[in-house]
């Protein structure tokens, strides 16, 4: 039936009918609606919060990509010259991005395995294992500048207790902050120090490893070792991918740790320059907004594209309980 | 409890939820570079109600900052009752903050600004403040001195009203140079007096390792531009063209350096990270007596008050010629601003000898205007008690150096942060890093 017989329709069984019908649709359907407008009220919140803080921005930062916008006069449009001098002509761009991957190639898988084997030690019921998950937690409450600071002390090339240990095995410890080769290995070793909240989450998930299938297992006469590699493990994989990509975005945003450490300087001579602090001094310290634009959209890429990798590559080693495996 | 997580969700509901946070993620951290942020506005900061016009005004610092710039519009209110004043402290990253409004289309009305004044004036975000002045029947430059006037002026356009502005001195702890038998620095001394007496400063211990150095600077730019002006150096010519790798510099910087690397009389970043400290911070150490010579700006003069040291400030040493570094801040009127006329009539007042009076007797800085800093209310204030030689701001006035504020200044400053790197560290030569620091420079320019 096409829409102008309809109207003719309703025109001709006159305005009571159709109202008629449509009360009867809403009492019909009043749960259904019911349920839809409180989702949407429920959900509002976020939805405002999503378009305000996050889709308007970033609307508006691919736009100023293709500007010069200084965040000051009016954009001028420049099409992708921003995106050809990234990769064509800043000398900066590929060493940031080169700086960026090792630190995120060597953090996060880093911090997986560290946080797994300390949360597989804090699992377990022991005396004192609620003063340890505590401890374990602390270094993710203290403020990073403050981390810093005492970082700076660790990390001290003649004075510290770093090089100090170092020494007792002859080892020359270097001059960390202050060595091209060694600035990006101290912030990682920052970055692995605040392992704690990844911890907390195994834990949890360790613990709800039903202990039948330990029982089980152990029966059949498996080793501890064996439990951990092929009942742990497995089972709390969901947790270990949430962390993986979680760790792997925030590795790849990498801001703070190398900003309180190098006091801003990215330094020496822009050794540790990571793709987010670049994209920080060029929008606030050159002025220039409409390159840091670019850039942003380009990390972005790139973090897209990592992402996508890993969720691809959860199929063949992530376990869903529910999942039945053909 | 042995549920695990997402027990009950599908797998794939669950991967795309993950693949949705990890978005989420990542765009929130690109939004935060875009997003703009409220300065922190004060409770009680408004100079009181509207009446004609309301201005707002922004300012960096801390309370004392606040609480000084409210005394003085206090004394604004009585000469100008119609304008009121919204005063807003930003305490942290002032210049983020002030871009991020001027961005926002919610410029202040006032900005005090000072290094970053002509990335504003080049882009046409400041008026020109002669005109006003001279409506009001004052003369910029015998009110501040040429020396401000140059420091916040292109083309003959004056972009901001100076109103503090101190040069810089050299802070010493009396009870280490009495030990080593030196006398007190002054304006007099050349290169080598100084370096000769921060070598007998140089104290080491038993293991020879520096336990107390004769001075401390580090990468800043009133340190090492300094060298470079004293020698005849400079950073950019006449013309705006780079002259950073010149014969001059590179002498003054090799000066530096020996003192760093050769005499071991200079902290060196090595020595900086031991202390757990930056290329450059010298303050701790000084405070711990730890080092006989430092150079900086006013604002130390409080923060020493109660330090428990022995100590007192001379004008700084001079080299081929005389040079010294100021720290200024100056007062700008918005480009943009509805109420332009009103704004630079209270800039006029606030950087009148009367408006600059609470500068001085709170003890918070050297006031720009030259009869303020004259007055005895600055020369011999009630807070001065250890009797410090304040006549060492006002003596080396004549010797400031403008240095090159331009719109790329913080790129150049990044320019020789990068390139001096590893020179202080002596893996590579003053020439190779000057050398460098050129090529940046240069190609800022272009």
């Amino acid at each position: 039936m096409n829409t102008a017989a309809a109207a003719r329709e309703r025109a001709a069984k006159g305005p009571f009918e159709a109202a008629k019908r449509r009360r009867f649709a809403w009492l019909s359907s009043r749960l259904g609606r019911r349920e839809t407008l409180l989702f949407y009220a429920f959900i509002s919140p976020w939805i405002i919060g999503f378009v305000v803080f996050t889709a308007i921005p970033m609307i508006s930062s691919a736009y100023l990509s293709l500007t010069d916008w200084d965040s000051f006069q009016t954009p001028n449009f420049v099409g992708l010259a921003n995106y050809v001098k990234i990769f064509s002509q800043d000398p900066l761009f590929w060493p940031a991005l080169g700086h960026t991957l090792y630190f995120a190639a060597i953090s996060v898988p880093l911090s997986l395995l560290i946080a797994l084997f300390l949360a597989n030690l804090l699992a377990k019921p022991f005396r004192g294992a609620k003063f340890f998950r505590t401890v374990i937690y602390i270094p993710a409450l203290v403020p990073l500048v403050a981390a810093a600071m005492i970082f700076r002390w660790l990390l001290a090339p003649r004075s510290g207790p770093i090089n100090g240990f170092l020494a007792l095995f002859g080892v020359e410890g270097p001059a960390w902050l202050l060595d091209a080769n060694w600035i990006i290995p101290a912030v990682i070793l920052l970055a692995l120090w605040q392992v704690g909240a990844g911890t907390i989450l195994l834990i949890a998930a360790l613990q709800g490893v039903p202990p039948e299938m330990y029982e089980a297992a152990e029966l059949d006469g498996a080793s501890r070792t064996r439990q951990f590699w092929n009942i742990s493990v497995p089972l709390v994989t969901p947790i270990l991918f949430f962390n993986l990509i979680t760790g792997m975005i925030s590795g790849f945003q990498v801001f703070s740790q190398v900003y309180v450490l190098t006091n801003g300087t990215s330094g020496p001579d822009n050794a540790s320059l990571m793709l987010v602090p670049y994209v920080y001094d060029n929008a606030f310290r050159y002025y220039d907004m409409g390159y840091a634009s670019a850039l942003a959209w380009v990390l972005f890429a790139i973090v897209m594209v990592f992402t996508a990798i890993v969720i691809r590559s959860s199929n063949a080693w992530v376990f869903y309980e529910t999942e039945v495996r053909s | 409890m042995h549920d695990i997580a997402y027990r009950g969700a599908s797998p794939r509901a669950v991967r795309a939820s993950i693949a949705a946070l990890a978005a989420a993620l990542a765009l929130t951290g690109l939004a935060s570079c875009s997003a703009s942020e409220q300065p922190d506005t004060p409770d009680g900061s408004g100079a009181g109600q509207a009446e004609n016009t309301t201005l707002t005004m922004t300012i960096w610092g801390s309370d004392i900052d606040q609480k000084v710039m409210e005394e003085r519009l206090a004394l604004a209110k009585e000469a100008l009752p119609d304008i009121a004043v919204n005063l807003q402290l930003i305490a942290n990253d002032y210049d983020t903050k002030v871009q991020t409004m001027f961005a926002g289309g919610q410029a202040p009305d006032i900005m005090m600004t000072a290094e970053s004044v002509n990335v504003y004036s080049s882009k046409g975000q400041l008026e020109d403040l002669n005109p006003y002045f001279a409506a009001e029947g004052v003369d910029p430059v015998s009110s501040f001195g040429q020396g401000s006037v140059n420091t916040y002026s292109t083309d003959g356009k004056l972009w901001g009203a100076p109103d503090r502005s101190g040069a810089a001195v050299v802070y010493y702890n009396k009870d280490l140079f009495d030990a080593a038998g030196v006398a007190y620095p002054s304006a007099d001394w050349d290169w080598d007096a100084f370096r000769d007496a921060a070598k007998k400063l140089t104290l080491t211990d038993d293991n020879g390792n520096v336990s107390q150095w004769g001075y401390g600077a580090g990468d800043w730019w009133p340190w090492y531009m300094t060298w470079f002006y004293q020698n005849g150096g400079t950073v950019l010519d006449g013309q705006g063209k780079p002259q950073v790798n010149s014969a001059e510099n590179v002498e003054a910087l090799q000066f530096y350096n020996d003192m760093v690397l050769i005499d071991k009389s200079a902290l060196s970043p090595l020595d900086y990270a031991d202390q757990g400290l930056d290329n450059g911070s010298p303050d701790p150490l000084f405070v711990q007596g730890k080092l006989a010579m430092e150079v900086t700006g006013f604002w130390n003069v409080s923060s020493l008050k109660d330090a428990g040291l022995d100590w007192d400030i001379a004008p700084l040493w001079h080299g081929k010629e005389s040079a010294v570094p100021a720290f200024s801040s100056a007062l700008a009127v918005a480009a943009s601003s509805k109420n332009k006329e009103a704004a630079a009539k209270l800039l006029v007042f606030l950087t009148s000898a009367a408006g600059q009076k609470p500068i001085a007797t709170s003890g918070l800085d050297v006031p720009a205007n030259l009869a303020a800093v004259a007055d005895p209310s600055f020369q011999q204030p009630s807070w001065n008690t250890s009797d410090v030689d304040l006549s060492a701001f006002t003596a080396s006035a004549s010797d400031v150096y403008a240095p090159p504020f331009v719109p790329q200044w913080n790129e150049i400053q990044k320019a020789f942060t990068d390139g001096l790197a590893d020179v202080y560290t002596g893996k590579q030569s003053v020439k190779a890093g000057l050398d460098k620091v050129q090529a940046t420079v240069e190609g800022l320019l272009k």
